[in-house]
């Protein structure tokens, strides 16, 4: 009877504070309206969201005693509303879909008020578009120390964009801190065909095709280097790589900080189905290197990176690299047709990571001043170019910045691509999701992956390698432990035309 | 907290064993009270030889553990550690953070070895009804000891043994409860407590005692306490001063440390440092034998995480921060966040502007206990845009046309330096200590030269007068006076008696003057010099 009572107490209690709770949280009626907006740090104003993506946390980057959000479709009542004496906002994430589901294709606003000195400030409501167009749901990334030429820990892991989990894939504590690099997909998918390289004592190249995994030799016998820089053909059959060697050198001055350079590379393409790789010379020989290979849709085009052949008189800050392709037939591993398709060299500019988009008919790549690395070089940009329309190249001014902007990848609906940019500090690559228009070519504003926490890109102190974008989780992490520890590397031959 | 009382009844002087003395003197000495007070004796003991142990004989153990992990006060930090080397490691790290103050981690892991003993006591009382009188249940502690003074093991097994043990003792309270001896044994003050002979306490005493005796005995020869364990020592104390920024006491130490004998490239390579410090580089570098020659200057990029540590004391010295970056950077990626590496990149980053990156590193040093002051001195100098003591001579350096460091030969790399920054003392003397090291002649003159030139420098340091013999003999005459430089008669005398010495052909006649001198390096120690270490190949990270 006593403990009945005691219960009956507490329930009032705790209804009570709800209900206070509710009380404190009632939209707020400015007393006075500011004409200047805040910053948010990331900054997410004005960008456009996937209808599935999970809620931006941020910091209100002006300073009151007390900051009110609120949160809602234009030109209706807020649906979520957070007051805080912090100036971080973290969106429950329940409520932050409910509110998507309603806005998608619509605009949504944030709407920041300041308590200083008992009175609210009111300031102009930032607004934000949400798509009706979703992302995929998993991006997949290298976790590691932004080192140089060490490494210690370092791990694939794929995080559910529609929520903050992150799982790990691969991680180098289960096999030895061994390095683990270069994870691809088929057509965005991990579960049609996904590759990944093991370097050290059990190193060889992962192959994953629905399920099956199997480990080839990444040196292929009678091929200079081994298979480095991979791309899968969207069919899941065919895997072009780039054979590199690899050096690292180090500023002695300036921004920059390294410089990755090749002293030699070739292009081959490899036959998951009969283990067997194929190259011509006009790919692999001694005049020029070759990287950086990226199929067309319809898996008969190959755009890769080219620059004349290194030589100890090479200096690396002179070496450029153009955009050229070539064709690839399937049936007989042959290539042929040649072309360079923009001659970067000849504007004192190199080109890396060329990639296609889902329909064909773009091809974006990033731009720097030399070299192919381009991670490590404030100047990288993000450019477009249209294949439809002569090649016309433009720079992705609405999403680049003052620093790095490097590795991207489209989603598989061709609506969004993320890319690595270090704008944030300079130093720790970071995921940057944008929306892109097909028919124009058009992007919208970048936005940093949404954290669980306002001051997750402050702290975090390893770097996003690599970011790429799956419709799907992959779902058998065990086997490939299993095949980096169990299985012996498969020797895989070449033919050279 | 029960447990915990239970624990203090069963052995009243437990915790309290610094108080031995006045409890005897207070108490009646019957049975229970006798066994009691003689865990509590052999308790202290432990404790305080642990605790003088660590504090004493391996303080550079716990100094070391210190420096090399960080406990961070911060979710992502639990998670991250606890994900990636299990959930002891975050609680060792805890521990470790404690020895910021010697005394203080001395305390805490003798704290911890004790109350092992005390909860294995309990534990055997609780199980068996009997006291553990042969007192077996000190060599857990004591190899727990042992456990934590190497340099080569992370210091998780004490922790463990502490969870599992406070478990165990747990457990055995809930089982003891119901064993049948149990309720005779737990009356404590029983009308007629059985007699136990003095010297079964004297003996169990002196059982403990040589089981911790025979403990560090068994480590110390394992360890070669004699070389070894005085090598670290005195390295990690190099490594302290260093930090301090004590270029006196690194001088002193490396001194002694190289004086006795042993081959030691950290100690070699920060004398350098210390020498030029103080000024003194060109006249007492080779007052001891320079056995790593070129490398007596600096740590080439071998890619080796143990050197990635120390590579960034003569980049920041010289004012090359984007190597000493790097090197801080390697450090970072090779051993972890370490407060110092982490307080290094921070310094460096202000120094370069890079002021969001200086705050992520900031941020880490902000979640420690014994870092905070650091960190709020590095917001300060983020705030005035610059860290005292720390100079950028390359800021106005542009990117293009780049130029790469030299990880294999600091003379190039002090060379670019001084092209950049000609008021670089420095660079300067560690090119011409680069050109000297190595014996190239030309080089050295051609430096001689454009950096010291006669006119300006009527007299020049006793070793480059000795190099200029040298090349007198190398050139002949007439091209060494034109060059305008004059060798003092002091120098001559010397070198004729150096002659004397050297056509009698026996190496151990030579008087300490001699081996001083620059010619005794040429012709006997840079002969042995290994300049063949091994590059190892960079490797690719995409």
């Amino acid at each position: 009877m006593k403990l009945k009572k005691e219960i009956v107490r507490l329930s009032v209690i705790i209804a009570a504070l709800i209900a206070l709770r509710s009380c404190g949280t009632a939209p707020v009626t400015p007393d006075i309206n500011e004409t200047d907006s805040v910053g948010l740090w990331p900054d997410y104003a004005g960008v456009t969201f996937p209808s599935n993506i999970a809620a931006p946390s941020f910091r209100i980057q002006h300073d009151a005693q007390e900051y009110q959000t609120e949160i809602g479709r234009c030109g209706q009542a807020p649906d979520i509303i957070l007051r805080s004496e912090d100036s971080a906002v973290e969106i429950p994430l329940k409520k932050w879909r409910t509110l998507l589901e309603k806005a998608a294709g619509d605009s949504i606003y944030f709407r920041i008020l300041l308590r200083q000195d008992g009175k609210w400030h009111g300031t102009p409501d930032i607004v934000c578009h949400v798509s009706a167009e979703r992302i995929d749901p998993y991006l997949v990334y290298r976790l590691l120390y932004p080192g140089y030429e060490l490494w210690s820990e370092m791990g694939i892991y794929q995080r559910d964009l529609t929520s903050y989990r992150q799982t790990p894939v691969l991680e180098n504590k289960d096999f030895g801190d061994q390095c683990i690099n270069c994870h691809s997909f088929a057509q965005n998918d991990p579960t049609k065909a996904m590759m990944t390289h093991v370097r050290g004592k059990q190193g060889g190249t992962l192959i994953s095709k629905q399920g099956k995994v199997e480990k080839f030799n990444s040196r292929v016998t009678g091929f200079r280097h081994g298979a480095t820089y991979p791309q899968w053909n969207p069919d899941g059959r065919f895997l072009a790589f780039s054979a590199n060697e690899v050096i690292q050198v180090f500023h002695s001055a300036g921004a920059k900080k390294i410089e990755v350079s090749d002293v030699g590379s070739d292009l081959m393409v490899y036959d998951s189905e009969t283990y067997h790789a194929f190259s011509d010379r006009t790919i692999s020989g001694t005049h020029y290197m070759e990287t950086y290979p990226t199929w067309t849709p319809d898996g008969n085009r190959i755009y890769f990176c080219r620059t004349p052949a290194y030589d100890e008189t090479t200096p690396f800050d002179s070496m450029r690299y153009d955009l050229c392709r070539i064709d690839f037939d399937r049936t007989s591993g042959r290539f042929s047709n040649l072309k360079t398709v923009y001659e970067a060299s000849a504007d004192t500019m190199t080109v890396t990571f060329p990639r296609v988009s889902p329909d064909g008919r773009w091809l974006m790549f990033t731009r720097a001043r030399y070299g192919n690395f381009t991670i490590w070089h404030p100047e990288a940009q993000l450019c477009l170019m249209d294949l439809h329309n002569g090649n016309a190249i433009r720079e992705l001014d609405e999403v680049n910045s003052n620093d790095i902007e490097s590795y991207h990848s489209f989603s598989s609906n061709g609506r969004w691509f993320v890319f690595s940019s270090k704008r944030m500090d300079g130093l720790y690559a970071r995921p940057f999701i944008a929306s892109f228009d097909p028919a124009t070519g058009q992007c919208g504003k970048p936005f940093p992956i949404p954290q669980p926490n306002a001051d997750y890109y402050d702290m975090f102190t390893r770097t996003f390698n690599i970011p790429e974008l799956a419709v799907s989780p992959i779902d058998n992490p065990e086997s490939l432990l299993e095949g980096i520890t169990q299985q012996q590397a498969v020797p895989v031959n070449i033919t050279i035309n | 907290m029960g447990l915990c009382c239970q624990l203090i009844h069963e052995n009243p002087l437990s915790f309290h064993f610094l108080l031995v003395p006045l409890y005897i003197l207070k108490t009646n000495h019957n049975h229970e009270t006798m066994k009691s007070y003689i865990n509590a004796i052999v308790g202290g003991i432990l404790f305080v030889a642990t605790f003088c142990g660590y504090l004493f004989v391996v303080p550079h153990i716990l100094y070391f553990h210190e420096q090399h992990y960080l406990f961070q006060f911060s979710t992502e930090y639990w998670q991250h550690s606890a994900h990636l080397h299990g959930f002891f490691y975050p609680l060792t790290t805890f521990v470790i953070q404690f020895s910021h103050i010697p005394a203080l981690g001395a305390a805490v892991w003798s704290l911890i070895l004790t109350a092992i003993y005390f909860m294995l006591q309990s534990i055997v009382f609780r199980l068996s009804g009997r006291h553990d009188w042969l007192q077996l249940t000190v060599l857990v502690p004591a190899y727990l000891f042992s456990c934590t003074i190497s340099l080569n093991t992370f210091p998780d097994t004490p922790v463990k043994a502490f969870i599992w043990t406070f478990a165990g003792w747990i457990a055995a309270m809930a089982i003891g409860r119901f064993l049948p001896w149990r309720k005779k044994d737990i009356q404590f003050h029983s009308p007629q407590p059985r007699k136990t002979p003095v010297w079964h306490h004297i003996l169990s005493i002196l059982l403990a005692i040589s089981f911790m005796l025979a403990g560090y005995r068994m480590w110390s020869q394992e360890n070669m306490t004699g070389t070894l364990v005085k090598t670290e020592r005195a390295m990690l104390e190099i490594d302290r001063h260093a930090k301090a920024g004590d270029w006196d006491k690194v001088l002193e130490t490396c001194d002694k440390l190289l004086a006795s004998g042993r081959k030691n490239h950290l100690a070699a390579y920060l004398r350098s440092i210390a020498l030029f410090k103080k000024g003194m580089l060109y006249d007492h570098i080779f007052d001891l034998p320079q056995h790593f020659g070129l490398r007596a200057l600096f740590f080439p990029w071998q890619g080796s995480k143990n050197q990635a540590e120390y590579g960034h004391y003569v980049f920041e010295e010289l004012g090359a921060i984007n190597s000493a970056h790097r090197w801080a950077f390697e450090a970072m990626v090779g051993w972890g966040e370490t407060a110092a590496t982490i307080r290094n990149l921070a310094r460096y980053n202000i120094a370069q502007g890079r002021m969001r990156v200086a705050a992520k590193f900031i941020n880490i040093l902000e979640h420690t206990m014994f870092y905070r002051d650091d960190a709020a001195e590095l917001r300060r100098n983020m705030q005035a845009g610059s860290v005292p003591s720390l100079r950028d001579a390359m800021a106005h350096v542009p990117s293009e046309p780049a130029r790469w460091d030299n990880v294999i030969n600091i003379g190039a790399d002090a060379k670019y330096v001084l092209n950049n920054d000609p008021d670089n003392e420095m660079a300067k003397q560690y090119l011409m200590m680069a050109m000297l090291l190595v014996n190239n002649s030309d080089a050295f003159i051609r430096n001689l030269l454009a950096y010291y030139p006669a006119d300006k420098y009527p007299t020049l340091p006793r070793i480059f007068e000795e190099a200029l013999i040298l090349y007198r003999i190398k050139a002949g005459h007439t091209v060494f006076s034109a060059m305008g430089y004059n060798i003092s008669p002091e120098t001559e005398q010397r070198f004729g008696r150096y002659m004397n010495e050297s056509q009698k052909g026996n190496k151990g006649t030579y008087t300490p003057e001699m081996k001083r001198s620059y010619w005794y390096y040429v012709q006997f120690i840079l002969p042995k010099v290994n300049h063949n270490f091994d590059r190892v190949q960079p490797q690719v990270q995409s």
